[in-house]
C-alpha cells in the first residue's frame, strides 16, 4: 500500500505536545528513510527532532533539511530548510535556504535566508494543556508523488487549525517542497522549494484558490502562488529577467475556497473524496475516483 | 510556419483609427484577421467553431469605428467587438483625453441577440449585451495635441490545430508618456474546452482610468465573461508576469446547464502571453524586451497601474506575410530591460488538464460534511466511524491498513 492516513486524534487530558511530536516523528523517520531510498538525488534529513523531555517553555519540533543535487551559483549544494517549533504557546514556522552550515541564527547570505522577505517566519497560537485535537498523519511513497503530511484541528476556527508539516514533491521540477500552514486566520502558508529554470530558490505564502465568495470549488492540481525572490543570487542591482515554473503539489492534494474547514469532507460527483486539513483550504485525497468503492486506492475502510 | 509574429508601422500624420483607407490600421487589422480565420476555419477540428467578421471599419457610417467578430459555436455563437467613437461636432470627448470619459468599448453578446441593421454608426444593435469601457490611443494623429503620435500594429498568430491563437496589439509611438496608449486582444483555444476564448487587456495609465482585463469563453455550451483569477495567481510584489494560469469557470453559467456535477476543465490563459504587474520593476515605459537564449519576450502593454502584458517569441519566430508587414525585430523601439519574473504555465504534456470540481450544497446531494454539525459529524466518513461505532474505529496499529489510532488518550469512546 503506497499511501497511508492515520488518525492520531487525542482527548487531551493525558497527552502533551512532545508526546504527539515524538509519535509523528517516528512516522516521519520511517517515511523519510524510504523516500530517500526512492528519490536519491535529493536527500531529506531531520536535522533536529522533537525533544521528548521538552518542558512547556522549551522549543519542541523539527528542523527539516533537503539537500538538492542542484548547486547555487556559488557552487554550494542548495539546502532547503523548514523549522517548525512549538515555543511556549506559539507554533512557529520558518522556511529558509541554507547556503552554508551551520545556521547562524539570522537572515544572512552566509547562513540562512528566507525565500523572500515576506516568506519569512510565521506563527500562531497553540493551547498546550489540555491538548485535545483531531489530527492526521498521512504519507505516500507513490513514485513521483511522494508526500508526508501532519495536520491537526483544535477547534472550529482557523487560528487553531494547522498543517505543521508538509513535505511533497513538486510535480513540475521533482524537487521537494517543504511547507507548513500556521494556525492563523490570516496567514495561509510558508513554503520553500527550488526553481530549476531560474536557478533560484522559490517560496510561497498561499495556495492558489478561487474567491471565497463564489460556489464551493475544488481546484486541481493544487498550486502554490509563487513568490519569486526579491534578494536573488544575483548580487548586481541590474538583475536579469528570470523565468520560473509553477509549484504544483502531488495529485493527492487539491485546494478548496473555504477557510476554517479542517476536517470537512468532500465527495464530488467524480468519485474522488477529500479531507480538508489546516485552516486555509488544503485538501488531502482519501479516495481516488479510478479505484472508488473501497478499492486499493482508498485510504478509508 | 504556423506561429508567426509580424507588424506594420503607421507613422505620425498617417496613423488614424477612424479611417476606411485600405492601407489604414483598421482595414489592415481586418485583413489579417480574415486571413487567419480562413486558415483555421479550414482545419477539420474547427468545422463547428468558425470565425467570421460581422462588422469592420468598412461598415462605419458615422463616428463609430472598430470591428465585430463572431465566434462560431454549434449551440451558441457569440459576438465580440471593439468600437471607438471619434470626436464629433456635437462634442464627443477626444478618446483618452480625460480620465473620466471613455469612448472606447470592448463588448460581448450572444449572436442571437444581434440585429444586423445600420444603427449605432453602422454596427447594428443588440437586445442584450455587456460592454467594458476601454481606451484606445488618441484616435487620430491629426488632432491637436496628438500630432506627434504614430502607431504600430502587431499581430501574433498560431494556426497549429489545437493551438489556434490570434492576437493583435496596437502600440502608439512618439509624443510623451502621458499620450501613450496600448491595447491587446487575443482569441485562442484552451485545452479540454470547446469553442473560442478571448482575452482583452487595456492597461490603465495615469491618463486613462479605464483599465480592462476582459476574459470570455465557453463554460459548457454557454458563452459568457469569466472571472479572471490573474490577481490571485500572482504574488503582489509588482514584478511578476504569469502565463497559462487556469482561470476557472463562471458557475452562474454552468448552473442552468446542470453542469455543477461534472468537473469542467479549467480555462487557461494562452501560453504565449504573460500577464501581470510591472509596477515596481522592469521596463520604465512601454517597449520592453527581454532576450533569452531560447527566445525573446516583447512588451505588448506598458508599465501600468494595473495589468501589463508581454508576448513570448521562441527562437526562430518569423513570418511569411507580404510587405508592408514586417518583422517586429526590425523596429527600433524595443529596449532591453530586466528585473522581471516570468512564470510559465504547466509544461506542454506535463500534467493532464484537471478541472475544477464544484461541490454543491443542495439538500438532496449533501456532499460537504462539515465536522461540527450533528449531521455532518455523524455522516463524516472518517470521524463518523470513530465517534459513533462501538468498535471505536481503526485497527490500532495492527498493520491491516485500516485506520489506526493510539490505544490511549482517545477522545472517543471513553475507556474503550
Amino acid at each position: 500500500m503506497n499511501r497511508t492516513l492515520i488518525d492520531i486524534s487525542r482527548l487531551g487530558t493525558d497527552t502533551t505536545w512532545p508526546a504527539v511530536a515524538v509519535e509523528v516523528n517516528s512516522y516521519l523517520q520511517n517515511w523519510l528513510t524510504a523516500a530517500n531510498a526512492q528519490v536519491s538525488q535529493h536527500q531529506l534529513r531531520i536535522a533536529t527532532a522533537p525533544n521528548p523531555n521538552a518542558t512547556a517553555t522549551d522549543s519542541c519540533g523539527w528542523r527539516i533539511e533537503a539537500t538538492l543535487a542542484q548547486s547555487t551559483p556559488a557552487g554550494v549544494p542548495a539546502v532547503l530548510l523548514l523549522e517548525v517549533f512549538l515555543t511556549g504557546t506559539t507554533l512557529q514556522i520558518r522556511p529558509g535556504i541554507g547556503n552554508s552550515e551551520p545556521f547562524v541564527g539570522a537572515d544572512s547570505q552566509q547562513g540562512w535566508v528566507y525565500p523572500a522577505a515576506d516568506v519569512g517566519t510565521s506563527s500562531g497560537a497553540w493551547s498546550t494543556t489540555p491538548l485535545p485535537f483531531t489530527a492526521q498523519v498521512g504519507w505516500s511513497l507513490t513514485p513521483g508523488a511522494e508526500y508526508f503530511v501532519f495536520a491537526y484541528s483544535q477547534h472550529r476556527f482557523s487560528n487553531r487549525q494547522a498543517v505543521p508539516l508538509l513535505i511533497a514533491r513538486d510535480q513540475v521540477s521533482g524537487h521537494w517542497i517543504l511547507a507548513a500552514s500556521p494556525p492563523s486566520t490570516s496567514d495561509g502558508l510558508r513554503a520553500v522549494s527550488w526553481n530549476v529554470r531560474s536557478g533560484q530558490p522559490s517560496g510561497s505564502r498561499s495556495l492558489l484558490r478561487e474567491p471565497t465568495s463564489t460556489t464551493v470549488q475544488i481546484r486541481r492540481p493544487a498550486e502554490l502562488v509563487l513568490v519569486t525572490t526579491d534578494w536573488s543570487y544575483y548580487e548586481s542591482a541590474n538583475e536579469p529577467a528570470q523565468f520560473w515554473e509553477p509549484l504544483i503539489l502531488p495529485p493527492d492534494f487539491a485546494s478548496v475556497n473555504l477557510s476554517s474547514a479542517a476536517m470537512s469532507y468532500y465527495k464530488p460527483a467524480d468519485g474522488n473524496e477529500w479531507l480538508a486539513i489546516g485552516g486555509h483550504g488544503l485538501l488531502l485525497r482519501t479516495k481516488e475516483a479510478t479505484t472508488a468503492q473501497g478499492g486499493q486506492g482508498g485510504l478509508l475502510p | 510556419m504556423t506561429y508567426q509574429v509580424f507588424c506594420q508601422v503607421f507613422p505620425a500624420g498617417s496613423w488614424k483609427w477612424t479611417s476606411k483607407d485600405p492601407s489604414g490600421v483598421g482595414m489592415r487589422l481586418d485583413g489579417a484577421f480574415r486571413a487567419f480565420a480562413a486558415t483555421v476555419n479550414a482545419l477539420p477540428g474547427n468545422a463547428d467553431t468558425p470565425l467570421s467578421v460581422i462588422r469592420s471599419h468598412a461598415d462605419a457610417t458615422a463616428n463609430r469605428w472598430g470591428y465585430t467578430w463572431q465566434l462560431g459555436h454549434p449551440i451558441e455563437p457569440a459576438h465580440l467587438w471593439f468600437h471607438v467613437e471619434s470626436p464629433t461636432a456635437s462634442g464627443v470627448t477626444l478618446q483618452g483625453d480625460t480620465q473620466t470619459y471613455s469612448s472606447g468599448q470592448f463588448g460581448s453578446a450572444k449572436a442571437s441577440t444581434f440585429s444586423s441593421n445600420t444603427s449605432n454608426g453602422g454596427y447594428g444593435s443588440y437586445s442584450n449585451s455587456v460592454a467594458n469601457s476601454a481606451g484606445l490611443a488618441y484616435i487620430d494623429s491629426t488632432i491637436t495635441g496628438a500630432t506627434s503620435i504614430g502607431a504600430i500594429l502587431l499581430i501574433a498568430q498560431d494556426t497549429t490545430p489545437g493551438r489556434e491563437f490570434f492576437c493583435w496589439a496596437l502600440k502608439t509611438t512618439g509624443g510623451n508618456d502621458e499620450l501613450h496608449r496600448d491595447c491587446c486582444h487575443a482569441l485562442y483555444r484552451s485545452p479540454g474546452t470547446k469553442g473560442w476564448c478571448s482575452l482583452a487587456v487595456f492597461p490603465r495609465t495615469s491618463r486613462q482610468s479605464y483599465e480592462t482585463v476582459a476574459l470570455h469563453g465557453y463554460s459548457g455550451n454557454r458563452f459568457g465573461s469569466l472571472p479572471p483569477a490573474i490577481s490571485a495567481s500572482l504574488h503582489s510584489n509588482g514584478h511578476q508576469l504569469r502565463s497559462g494560469i487556469a482561470i476557472g469557470h463562471y458557475d452562474l453559467v454552468l448552473d442552468p446547464q446542470g453542469l455543477l456535477d461534472s468537473p469542467p476543465p479549467l480555462i487557461q490563459l494562452p501560453a504565449p502571453l504573460f500577464i501581470g504587474s510591472t509596477t515596481i520593476r522592469g521596463a520604465s515605459t512601454h517597449f520592453g524586451k527581454v532576450t533569452r537564449p531560447d527566445g525573446v519576450m516583447l512588451q505588448l502593454g506598458q508599465r501600468s497601474l494595473a495589468h501589463d502584458i508581454w508576448l513570448w517569441l521562441p527562437s526562430g519566430t518569423s513570418h511569411s506575410q507580404a510587405s508592408p508587414w514586417m518583422s517586429v525585430f526590425a523596429l527600433s523601439y524595443w529596449r532591453e530591460c530586466n528585473e522581471l519574473h516570468f512564470i510559465s504555465g504547466l509544461p506542454p504534456g506535463g500534467l493532464p488538464p484537471v478541472g475544477l470540481q464544484l461541490v454543491t450544497g443542495t439538500a438532496d446531494f449533501i456532499r460537504n460534511f462539515p465536522p461540527m454539525s450533528a449531521a455532518g459529524t455523524r455522516q463524516h466518513p472518517q470521524q463518523g466511524t470513530l465517534l459513533f461505532s462501538s468498535a471505536g474505529g481503526g485497527d490500532g496499529g495492527d498493520g491491516s491498513g485500516a485506520l489506526a489510532r493510539p490505544t490511549t488518550g482517545l477522545l472517543w469512546p471513553r475507556g474503550a
